[in-house]
Parts: C-alpha cells; sequence; structure tokens
C-alpha cells in the first residue's frame, strides 16, 4: 500500500508530538475571542444608531407629537450606577493584582448589583413609558427606542450572567493570577455595555 | 433538467442583467435609495452619507487596531523571552 504525502506529514506530527516546545499564546485565547465578539458587537450597535439617526434625519418632528418625553434625569442617575460599576470592576482587578482576593470579590459583587440596579431602574422606567402610551408599535419614536435600548439592555443581562458566573471563580481558583485571567473577558465584556451607553443615552435622550 | 429549463434560465438572467443596467445607467438617482431613505430631504441624505462612512471606516479601524495590539504583544513576548 503507498502512503501518501498526507499520512507522511501525519505520522511526522505524531512522532513530534511530545518533543514539541510548548506554544504560550500571545493572548489568552479567551481575551481574544472576546475581543471578535465585541467588534461584531459595535458593528451591530453602529448598525442599530445608523438607522436611527437615517430614520430622525428625515422625521419633522422629533419627539413625534403625542409621544411621551423621556425621563432624562432618572436615566442619568442610572448612568451613573452603570460608570461607578466599571470602576467597581476596575477596582476589583487592582486588588488582585495586589493579590488581596477577599476585597476584589467584593468590588466583584458591588459591580454586579450596581449592574442589577441599572436593569431594574430601566424596567422601571419601560413599565412608566408603556402606561403612557409609548409602544414598540405606537410609532417609529417607541419602535427605536424599545429596539436600541432594549437591546442594550439585553447586552447588560447577558453580561450580568457571566459576570455572576465570573464570581464562581473567587471562591474556586487558588491563585489571584489565575482569576485574573479567567475574569478579563467578562470583565472586557462589561467594559463595553458601559462604554457603549454613554453614547446610547446622549443619542437616544439628549440630543 | 430540459433544456427549455436552461433556456429559461437564460432568459431570465438575460432580463436582470438589462434591468440592472438599465437602472444603472439611466437613473442612477434611483438606485442612492435604500431600505430606510424614507425621505429625500438633505439631511437624510447627509445622515445616509455620513453613517455609510461609519459603517465602511469602522470595522476596517477595529481589525487593524486588534492587528496592531497583536503585533505589539508579540514583540513584547520576544523582547521578554530574548
Amino acid at each position: 500500500m503507498k502512503w501518501s504525502l498526507l499520512q507522511h506529514l501525519l505520522v511526522a506530527g505524531e512522532v513530534n508530538l511530545e518533543n514539541r516546545p510548548k506554544r504560550k499564546p500571545i493572548v489568552p485565547s479567551g481575551v481574544f475571542g472576546m475581543v471578535i465578539f465585541i467588534i461584531t458587537e459595535v458593528m451591530f450597535f453602529s448598525g442599530l444608531v445608523s438607522a436611527y439617526l437615517i430614520i430622525r434625519a428625515g422625521l419633522e418632528e422629533w419627539p413625534p407629537w403625542g409621544q411621551p418625553r423621556l425621563p432624562i434625569e432618572s436615566t442619568a442617575f442610572n448612568t451613573l450606577l452603570l460608570i461607578i460599576s466599571a470602576f467597581a470592576v476596575y477596582q476589583s482587578r487592582k486588588f488582585l493584582k495586589n493579590n488581596l482576593i477577599t476585597k476584589a470579590s467584593q468590588f466583584h459583587l458591588g459591580a454586579i448589583l450596581l449592574g442589577f440596579c441599572f436593569l431594574v431602574l430601566q424596567g422601571y422606567e419601560w413599565v412608566q413609558l408603556l402606561q403612557f402610551g409609548m409602544t414598540l408599535s405606537s410609532s417609529v419614536y417607541g419602535a427605536l427606542f424599545y429596539l436600541i435600548i432594549g437591546a442594550h439592555g439585553l447586552h447588560v443581562f447577558g453580561a450580568l450572567v457571566l459576570m455572576t458566573y465570573g464570581f464562581v471563580h473567587f471562591k474556586r481558583e487558588k491563585t489571584s493570577e489565575t482569576i485574573l485571567t479567567n475574569l478579563l473577558p467578562m470583565q472586557i465584556l462589561w467594559y463595553f455595555v458601559v462604554g457603549i451607553w454613554p453614547l446610547l443615552y446622549t443619542l437616544v435622550y439628549l440630543i | 433538467m430540459s433544456k427549455n429549463w436552461f433556456g429559461e434560465l437564460k432568459n431570465k438572467t438575460g432580463i436582470k442583467v438589462f434591468t440592472v443596467l438599465t437602472f444603472s445607467t439611466g437613473f442612477p438617482s434611483i438606485l442612492k435609495a435604500c431600505a430606510v431613505c424614507f425621505s429625500g430631504t438633505e439631511e437624510t441624505l447627509g445622515a445616509f452619507y455620513l453613517t455609510t462612512l461609519i459603517l465602511i471606516i469602522l470595522p476596517i479601524a477595529m481589525i487593524v487596531g486588534v492587528v496592531l495590539w497583536l503585533y505589539k504583544k508579540k514583540l513584547s513576548s520576544l523582547n521578554h523571552s530574548g
């Protein structure tokens, strides 16, 4: 039986498998995967914002007549909560770098709670807006609001689930270095979710 | 498959090519329209151009950024090992 070139290569590869030097990736796979995911997310939100800007530019009156005004002040407070949560994550990483695992876990938990408060307040705001008659189908204003802010809310929820899962690492892992590496992807996602919010808030609520 | 089927397909392709060529050469302004360009105001056109530009530049900028970041990481890891 004649061996094909591929078979030769496979055998050669298997022979050298044990002698092969171990290669350490320049960036952890989880971090790289998260960066790629965030690139796609940036494009997703860019698409939504583009549609919003184009539709808005075509209408003479914004918000359209008969539609309620958005609660700017309470959402500003909500924005503050989200920004503080990002600082809590930053502080948690700082404590981890100094090997203060308990304090780091407290700040991580604080960030999760602040994110949860953000979601609850957003939900309360939505209930009020629905009571005022602003629904997904009431006007293009309502449709865009629920689409963009809802998409962000879903991302916050997803990131919160990941952050809560990440909290388990504080109990399971032994060294602060492994916790730092394991938590980094979800913290990057949290920074993204927090970082994009002021832009959405300015576009949808303020301008 | 019968010969007629190919003939039909050819005819349909011909119609498609003819339509695209006619519209692109005869009515270029219609081709500017997109699903969300429901109004022909200057503001809408401006927003359309601006967002198109952003959507073109953004992915390229992000990919270049990631490649540069990886290159820097690689360089620094080489410096540490060497």
